[in-house]
């Protein structure tokens, strides 16, 4: 009779955790989360690879680092300021400025996102676009 | 179709492999295991031959890279051309087939459906996670708009690119692909699926060997719905297919243990090999690997303890000769881990690590009780732990729990050690992704614990419990 009820409990016991997980796994599957994802794959499904690129990582960045791989002739190196330490931001920069090399010091550009405090030394002003950011270049290579 | 021919190229290479080193009647593959690990072991020597073009300055064009297959694929096409007969080797064995019922069906559906709600998040998505862009998809680019490995590669900083130390097969995998479809870092992305899929058909396939269908299916169903190994999936990281080549070099190492077959120790060699083109955390899992084949050996009787101790040298013979190209480029160029800085790993260092253990015991359990990346699944682990204790020292069980402690340490001696930023912060950023390391050898050991269990009480069939 014990063996029994045993058997009952772990058979109760193995469902309700199965069952638990399947509750769980439905859940977390369709939960929309914090992000509103099925607006953005909504977005995404219905639009081409650069309206993508510029959704995800923003109008204005993208309108700035197009700006920037346009303007920076080929080969060249640069640096970035203005982004946050770690940000993705900045990562996705140095991905979509690929053949741009960016480089720690003596660079010959200096992107500015948004606003520097200090002016660099060495650096003069190369382009701007709008508020979003400018273009700096290493002095000696406009000479 | 040019992304389906370059899979198709990774599987051609891997099946070549098999077809002609392995003998059909002497290990009985299905077609689905004979697929997925063909997809990994080409994914492998793939990465291999990608770095010996480097080394002699061989460029990464399509040309060059598909040679080896197709010179590959020649070679098992005549074999079978010139003995038809030998296609029937090639055959899955269906006679002792039986019709799935309905729990197999119901099991298989949510499998697919997982599978298919990946597609669905990945099909629009260009590349844009904070690791992919900084490390393996940049790496991919730069290798393939460079034709090879750039000069000086390893010596970049960090602001180039982030970790050149780092492994290189998910990159390669990446430029290799990027050869068939051109710069396309939207139809990339499908690269994960596939390797989601090819993972949990390999498990399923080696899972079946042990148990039965559907307990195999059940375990590998938990397995596949795990969400954080779904999020995975979905973004180009090496986590999930470091997960993958350490599950399943565990299962045929497991399969070796109980059969003797020394096949099944070459191919988990190969895959424990190959997962030190993935990530530096291999190292540790290798090395647990090889500390479990000598408590193998040691409680071996002694009549075969010689014989154990030979394939053991095999088996480090194979991990050596697929990793040594990686570690001589890598020691020889100086290439520098930034998270673990030896020389800066003083005395101070180390007791302030020491003294940050309750912020990493926090972190740990948010993870094992907080359902959103893991559902139950450590919960149920730790649980099962507890309920059948008695038998983590019995069979299989015990040899996959050294494995699991042993690595788990290694990886607690990376946290101690850690000199780049404070213990927070990089337990934070890592840990949710380091126990996707381990999921998949936690639901192996829970699959032997409770398959007795499940067997007496669900009216669910689990197999033998033996090897076929």
């Amino acid at each position: 009779m014990i063996t029994v009820n045993r058997r009952v409990n772990k058979r109760a016991i193995l469902k309700a955790v199965f069952a638990a997980w399947l509750v769980l796994w439905m859940f977390f599957l369709i939960r929309e989360d914090k992000d509103g994802q099925y607006g953005g794959l909504r977005y995404l499904y219905t639009h081409d690879h650069g309206s993508k690129v510029r959704y995800i990582i923003g109008d204005k960045l993208y309108g700035f680092l197009v700006f920037c791989r346009q303007s920076i002739p080929e080969g060249s190196t640069y640096e970035l300021a203005g982004f946050e330490r770690f940000s993705v931001n900045k990562v996705r920069a140095r991905y979509f400025l690929w053949p741009l090399k960016n480089v720690e010091g003596d660079a010959d550009f200096r992107i500015v996102y948004g606003r520097e405090d200090t002016e660099p030394e060495g650096y003069k002003e190369y382009k701007q676009y709008g508020g979003t950011g400018r273009i700096l270049v290493k002095e000696e290579r406009n000479r | 179709m040019s992304f389906i021919l370059s899979l198709l190229s990774f599987m051609i290479i891997g099946a070549s492999f098999v077809l002609l080193v392995v003998r059909r009647d002497r290990y009985n593959y299905s077609l689905p295991e004979l697929a997925a690990l063909s997809f990994f072991l080409g994914v492998g020597f793939a990465s291999y031959q990608l770095f010996l073009y480097y080394l002699f300055g061989i460029a990464f064009s399509f040309l060059n890279l598909i040679i080896v297959p197709v010179v590959l694929f020649i070679l098992v096409f005549s074999r079978y051309a010139s003995k038809p007969e030998r296609v029937n080797e090639l055959l899955p064995d269906i006679s002792g087939f039986q019709r799935w019922n309905r729990t197999e069906h119901l099991l298989a559906a949510g499998l697919l459906i997982q599978f298919l709600w990946a597609v669905f998040l990945v099909a629009p998505m260009p590349v844009s996670s904070h690791d992919a862009v900084a490390n393996y998809a940049l790496k991919a680019k730069i290798f393939y708009f460079t034709g090879g490995i750039p000069e000086g590669f390893f010596g970049f900083s960090e602001t180039t690119v982030a970790h050149p130390d780092y492994p290189l097969l998910l990159p390669f995998l990446m430029t290799w692909i990027y050869n068939f479809i051109g710069f396309n870092d939207l139809a990339v992305n499908m690269v994960m699926p596939v390797i989601y899929l090819a993972f949990m058909v390999l498990v399923y396939s080696q899972m079946k060997k042990l148990f039965g269908r559907q307990y195999s299916l059940l375990s590998v169903f938990i397995l596949a719905t795990i969400p954080q190994l779904v999020d995975y999936a979905t973004i180009i990281h090496a986590d999930l297919i470091l997960a993958a080549f350490v599950t399943c070099a565990t299962l045929y190492f497991i399969s070796y243990i109980r059969t003797g077959d020394r096949m099944r120790l070459v191919f988990c060699s190969l895959l424990f090999g190959f997962s030190l083109w993935i990530k530096n955390e291999a190292m540790v899992f290798t090395g647990a690997f090889i500390a479990v084949f000598a408590v193998f050996i040691a409680k071996s009787g002694a009549y075969v303890r010689k014989q154990k101790l030979g394939d053991m040298i095999v088996s480090f013979a194979i991990i050596t000769a697929v990793s040594a190209p990686w570690f001589a480029v890598k020691i020889s160029s100086a290439a520098l881990n930034t998270d673990i800085v030896f020389s800066r790993l003083t005395p101070e260092y180390l007791w302030q690590n020491i003294k940050d253990i309750p912020i990493l015991l926090n972190l740990f359990q948010q993870e094992v009780f907080g359902p959103k990346k893991w559902n139950i699944f450590w919960i149920m682990f730790f649980a099962g732990m507890i309920w059948k204790r008695k038998r983590l020292r019995e069979d299989e069980c015990f040899y996959m729990m050294i494995f699991l402690v042993l690595s788990a340490a290694g990886y607690f001696a990376g946290y101690m050690a850690t000199t780049s930023y404070d213990l927070f912060y990089v337990v934070n950023t890592t840990i949710s992704r380091f126990m996707l390391h381990f999921c998949g050898i936690a639901l192996l050991i829970l699959a032997f614990l409770m398959h007795d269990d499940v067997r007496e009480i669900a009216s669910f069939s689990t197999g033998g419990y033996g090897e076929r």
